[in-house]
């Protein structure tokens, strides 16, 4: 009998490998003489440094995996990019790798960052790729907002953003007309009440209202987490959203 | 205007011809093209050849799949619960399923098989995932390294095993050490 998997092709086998963290795919090379070399056109990186750096209990070793990684799999198109851990645990060499091989792809589609990067050069870049289908962006600092299209955006998700642009997330959402799932949350922000049309929009987690409830007048999936009670009262001037089948609303006084 | 037919003619690997829906064929790509591009399927005698990879099981677990994606109106939930559902099958299947998808370009289908494939190997080491898909390692051919793979297993079971029985395997090599030690 033969295995189970050598009839499937290189593309799908390398599309199974796409779902996994970048440390299991590299270790797949070793399973035979075939998959020697197939982790290298996997078009996705996904390092996640906070864990590794607990479990393997070395300084730089993990960074210096996810540098070889970049090297050596070298012009192949990435469309994900997952990297979890603190900016101080990237070089600067792996950084400049990272922008290379964002820009050298032209069909990114995942972005999900949780990092604190002290330079913005990576997250100003991010609202440059036209085909990004999801966004994930956690304590980022963000500068550059000016120019945002996003059309094929279905997935923002922002978690304690950092930025000195009022209302940045207005200006974000306007570039993304077919956003279905949007999901914020922020530490200190000045609610602006903004109304911006989201027509798709079927799935809202907002803590504190940034937008006016008109956005969310057609949403399947409403929680808002809300952290003073103003807000409770600008609730009852409004019109409830009608299509809502969940809405979970807490009030934090 | 001439009516669409209902049924369309398929011929499996196994070389047996069955009549399908039309509808619910229609939505597998390759079968698509076959029909509108070539003509084929109308009948028994130009029954439309399918790929290799497509034996009868998977041809019917496939238009299961087809058919029920195919009714409009279903929520997004539902979709979600069958298709979980559907994927749970033993890993050789769930093989065969996403080798017969891909050659019927069933990109869908292709989608939920990869992501149940990746699940199933996430998390395990390379000699784990050697066992879930039966990959002879063909990297450390060292008569020392498979020594520690002898054991203690009677010689009745290992030609059970050889016979493939219960569609295990054992490298040809380790039998060799085991019968000479």
């Amino acid at each position: 009998m033969s295995d189970l998997i050598s009839s499937l092709p290189d593309e799908i086998i390398c599309y199974i490998l796409y779902f996994l963290p970048s440390k299991q795919v590299v270790a797949t090379s070793v399973l035979s003489k075939r998959w020697t070399l197939l982790w290298r056109y996997v078009s996705s990186l996904d390092f996640d440094l906070n864990q590794d750096f607990y479990e393997d209990d070395h300084d730089n070793g993990y960074c210096h995996s996810m540098h070889s990684f970049l090297v050596r799999r070298g012009d192949q198109p990435l469309y994900k990019f997952r990297i979890r851990g603190y900016s101080c645990d990237i070089t600067k060499s792996i950084k400049s790798l990272i922008r290379t091989a964002l820009s050298g792809s032209g069909r990114v589609q995942i972005i999900d960052l949780f990092c604190l990067w002290e330079d913005t050069a990576i997250s100003s870049m991010v609202f440059n790729f036209k085909t990004l289908v999801a966004l994930k962006l956690k304590y980022t600092i963000m500068e550059d907002i000016s120019f945002v299209d996003l059309p094929f955006l279905k997935f923002l998700h922002l978690k304690y953003i950092i930025s000195l642009i009022e209302d940045y997330l207005s200006q974000i959402l306007s570039g993304c007309p077919n956003l279905e799932d949007l999901k914020v949350r922020v530490g200190t922000s000045e609610a602006k009440g903004k109304f911006i049309r989201l027509s798709k929009l079927v799935r809202a987690n907002i803590d504190n209202i940034l937008l006016s409830l008109e956005t969310f007048k057609e949403v399947e999936v409403l929680r808002f987490n809300w952290l003073t009670p103003v807000r409770f009262i600008t609730f009852y001037n409004c019109s409830l959203p009608h299509r809502i089948s969940t809405a979970e609303i807490l009030i934090t006084t | 205007m001439k009516m669409m037919k209902p049924y369309v003619w398929l011929q499996t690997s196994d070389d047996s011809i069955q009549q399908v829906e039309q509808e619910i064929a229609m939505f597998c790509p390759l079968i698509c093209q076959e029909i509108i591009q070539k003509g084929m399927g109308s009948s028994k005698n130009c029954a439309i050849c399918l790929p290799q990879q497509v034996s009868p099981a998977m041809l019917s677990l496939i238009l299961d799949y087809c058919r029920f994606h195919q009714v409009p109106g279903r929520s997004n939930k539902e979709r979600k619960s069958y298709d979980e559902k559907f994927v749970r099958i033993d890993t050789e299947r769930l093989c065969e399923l996403t080798s017969a998808a891909d050659s019927l370009q069933l990109k869908p289908l292709v989608d939920l098989t990869s992501r149940a494939l990746a699940r199933i190997i996430e998390g395990k080491t390379p000699e784990e995932i050697r066992d879930i898909f039966h990959l002879p390692d063909d990297l450390t051919e060292n008569v020392e390294v498979e020594e520690e793979h002898v054991d203690d297993r009677s010689v009745d079971d290992l030609l059970s095993f050889i016979n493939g029985n219960d569609g295990g395997k054992l490298n040809i090599l380790t039998i060799l050490i085991f019968v000479f030690t």
